[in-house]
């Protein structure tokens, strides 16, 4: 999900620095997102980590990319040997690097289900990713909340979990967006330094909503993207509760509490599902995939001049920066930049089927 | 032939897709008799529900009649292929499955790269290329499963809040399973109805990472925040999920599958009554403690005259030394999640303890020790408690 790099710092980095070959024993992949020379990034919730894998697929082919693959929970499942409803995939994101389409994918739906990562080339072939002898590094998540300590049997049944919303790679760091299955309060966001280093794990920033002024609450982010305002590295933050909001990059410092700037107030039945940034001619938009509404399309051309939405909003609809909707991309999943001119979208058919599908980006 | 652990006590019997005369063995093949004695089995490893692979062997005649068809992994491995067929379907997707291929004495061996369920039927094919004026054969042999199915087992035990009365602003339900589920289409199965029966609209917080614990027995059902937040728009444009003097009902379909993909044995439903908003912080100051005597293991009580998370109350709250030792013992929650006992694992000695609450702990509407779930910064009078925990202290004698 929202799944782009923009820019990396100029001098020289050794992105695979502390990398080990071996496998990196994911128990579950959700989101994904690449960074710099084809390192996939993967949200492991059930290990608290991330990992980064350098999947050596760095050479762009010649040609328009083009995607469109009918049914590929069905393609998926005949090569995993399951049944298409035992097929989740949580995420699809695009090597920029290769423009090749990527997929994290649940094999079952049950504690069991196993991870898989497959890869879609130019000719619409399918392979899977084997984890066996990879170069990778993985990152614990920081900050994890505290345990009572009251029992030595407590503690390894503690049923707490943190889900990862969303990751993405900006500059020199890994983002995640966090949300714990028991406590609302430790809804955080981490920047966990890349290359991976074992002395500094990163930091987590409380993210907070100020409604109208207002009302001040802990805010879990659904969904982000990496966006330059000016040379300033932002992201661009769609929370549970539905405003859109951005916040500068440099604000994820330790300790740090964060008030989002409201930018756009999404109405009910609105659930943004995922977001990619591009430039058409000269200027940049935000595409957002949402549960009830085509895509939305929103020039964030005065952005950087934007006042905070303060003032209450009346009626329906969204309040905020003005957006259009592109009515007839309708069912989309997931949605990710293939390349200069296209989105890749994972489409719900009617039907019932999942369609991955490249289009024009509007 | 074959590895030592891998037991065939499964060989069916060679069925040809097409029958077709192979005039260059100069014999008439059938279905029921094998090409030159080949087979395609399926290897069952003991005690396990589906098969480990498939092995084909016994092609060798053929081979040996028409030259070295069959005398590398690489030439075997494209003529045996493994397919799964979709449930309620004769469809197959034309994707073998993936695996590895090795060479055994007299044929291949398939050993698939994602273990084969129990739940699915397979099909292997094995194809004799054209050779001369032969067509192409095709010899395939299923796989189905032959134990009985398997009955339904799985109910929600336990929905937290267990009180049939909660705050409007209530923040989040716990769905408690006997058994583990599967996930990736929860909200298809949860629906909340008012007391005319109606549906409520989207009243959850639906989310692509479903919160579950790791067993997958458990799962976290937030409210949406929209719905509660004061000042955001879903709240403004459609009101809460749950409004206040109103009767509700929470609803779980049968539908929803086990781990096993087995359905519920029933559905389940919890119905409550919605009170009045909670916008207060938790004030440890106010819990009623029970202390018990020295010399005993009787369990120290506490009474937060609310109910609080199970899941935080249980985990955020501890009893330390006043030298700060963890006590160890167990913890319940009782009386619908306002009572708070803990029994030590050893008799209480006399001295001086704290009850160490955590100050993330919350209530039923997301307010913490201290803060409450919305702060209000236009109220400058209130103090809130940034500490990380609050030490109450008490004396056992």
């Amino acid at each position: 999900m929202g799944a782009l790099f923009l820019s990396h710092t100029a001098h020289a980095v050794n992105w695979q620095e502390g990398m080990k070959v071996g496998n990196p024993n994911i128990a579950a992949a959700g989101s994904i997102a690449f960074g710099p020379e084809g390192i996939l990034f993967i949200a492991d919730a059930k290990s608290a980590a991330v990992h980064a894998i350098a999947t050596g697929d760095t050479t762009t082919p010649h040609g328009q990319a083009s995607v469109k693959i009918e049914g590929i929970n069905l393609k998926l499942a005949a090569l995993l040997g399951t049944s298409a409803d035992e097929i989740l995939i949580q995420d699809v994101a695009v090597n920029p690097a290769s423009h090749k389409v990527y997929l994290s994918v649940s094999r079952g739906r049950g504690p069991k289900a196993i991870p898989v990562l497959a890869k879609v080339d130019h000719a619409g072939n399918i392979s899977v990713l084997d984890f066996n002898n990879v170069s990778f590094s993985s990152a614990v998540l920081p900050d994890a909340p505290p345990d009572a300590e009251v029992g030595e049997g407590r503690r390894q049944s503690n049923p707490r979990q943190e889900s990862i919303t969303d990751i993405a790679f900006l500059e020199d760091r890994v983002l995640v967006a966090g949300l714990a299955n028991e406590e609302f309060t430790s809804s955080t966001l981490r920047g966990i330094p890349f290359p991976f280093k074992t002395i500094s794990a990163g930091t987590s920033v409380e993210i907070y909503h100020g409604a109208h002024g207002r009302f001040e609450t802990r805010s879990p982010v659904r969904t982000f993207v990496p966006f330059h305002i000016g040379t300033e590295p932002h992201l661009l933050a769609a929370y549970t509760c539905t405003p859109l909001v951005q916040f500068p990059l440099k604000s994820i410092e330790p300790g740090a509490k964060i008030i989002g700037k409201t930018i756009a107030e999404l109405g009910n039945r609105n659930r943004p599902l995922d977001m990619i940034v591009y430039e058409k001619d000269g200027e940049d938009y935000l595409l957002m995939a949402n549960s009830s509404r085509g895509i939305m399309k929103i020039s964030t051309k005065n952005i950087e001049n934007f006042e905070k939405i303060e003032e209450r909003v009346e009626g329906g609809g969204i309040k905020g920066l003005p957006y259009e909707t592109i009515e007839n991309w309708t069912g989309v999943d997931q949605l990710d930049q293939l390349d200069d001119d296209h989105a890749v979208l994972l489409v719900r058919a009617e039907n019932g089927a999942l369609n991955l599908e490249s289009r024009p980006l509007p | 032939m074959l590895p030592d652990d891998m037991n065939p006590t499964r060989s069916i019997t060679l069925l040809c897709s097409l029958v077709r005369t192979i005039l260059i063995l100069g014999t008439i093949q059938n279905c029921s008799s094998s090409l030159s004695g080949g087979t395609i089995e399926w290897i069952m490893k003991e005690g396990a529900a589906a098969p480990a692979g498939v092995v084909a062997s016994g092609f060798g005649d053929f081979a040996t009649s028409v030259g070295p068809l069959i005398d590398t992994p690489d030439t075997w491995e494209p003529k045996l292929k493994v397919y799964v067929i979709q449930p309620g379907s004769n469809i197959v997707e034309p994707l073998p499955i993936l695996g590895t291929y090795s060479k055994t004495k007299d044929g291949v061996a398939f050993t698939p790269r994602f273990p084969f369920s129990e739940r699915m039927v397979y099909r292997a094919q094995f194809d004799v290329p054209p050779i001369g004026s032969a067509v192409k054969q095709h010899f395939t042999s299923e796989w189905k499963s032959s134990a009985p199915p398997k009955s339904p087992s799985t109910v929600v035990s336990q929905i937290y809040p267990s009180s049939d009365r909660v705050p409007e602003n209530l923040l989040k339900f716990y769905l408690v399973f006997s058994d583990s589920m599967s996930g990736g289409d929860v909200y298809d199965h949860i629906h909340l109805y008012d007391e005319n029966n109606q549906e409520v609209e989207l009243p959850f917080l639906e989310l692509g990472q479903e919160l579950w614990d790791t067993p997958m027995k458990r799962l976290t059902l937030f409210i949406d925040p929209g719905r509660i937040k004061r000042g955001v728009k879903p709240l403004e444009d459609i009101g809460p999920s749950l409004v206040a003097g109103h009767a509700y009902k929470l609803v779980v379909d049968a539908e929803w599958k086990d781990a096993n993909r087995l359905p519920l044995v029933k559905p389940f439903q919890k119905s409550f009554i919605v009170a009045e908003p909670d916008r207060t912080a938790i004030d440890p100051a106010q819990w009623k403690k029970q202390i018990p005597k020295a010399g005993t293991s009787s369990p120290l009580i506490i009474r937060f005259g609310e109910p609080l998370d199970v899941a935080l109350a249980q985990r955020l709250i501890e009893v330390r030394q006043k030298e700060g030792v963890p006590v160890k013992g167990q913890v319940k929650l009782t009386d619908h999640e306002t009572e708070w006992s803990f029994t030590p694992d050893a008799v209480w000695k006399d001295g001086h303890y704290v009850i160490r609450a955590t100050t993330i702990l919350e209530d039923l509407a997301g307010n913490n020790i201290g803060k409450p779930f919305e702060v209000d910064v236009f109220d400058s009078v209130q103090r809130w408690i940034t500490e990380e925990y609050v030490d109450i202290p008490f004396r056992i004698r």
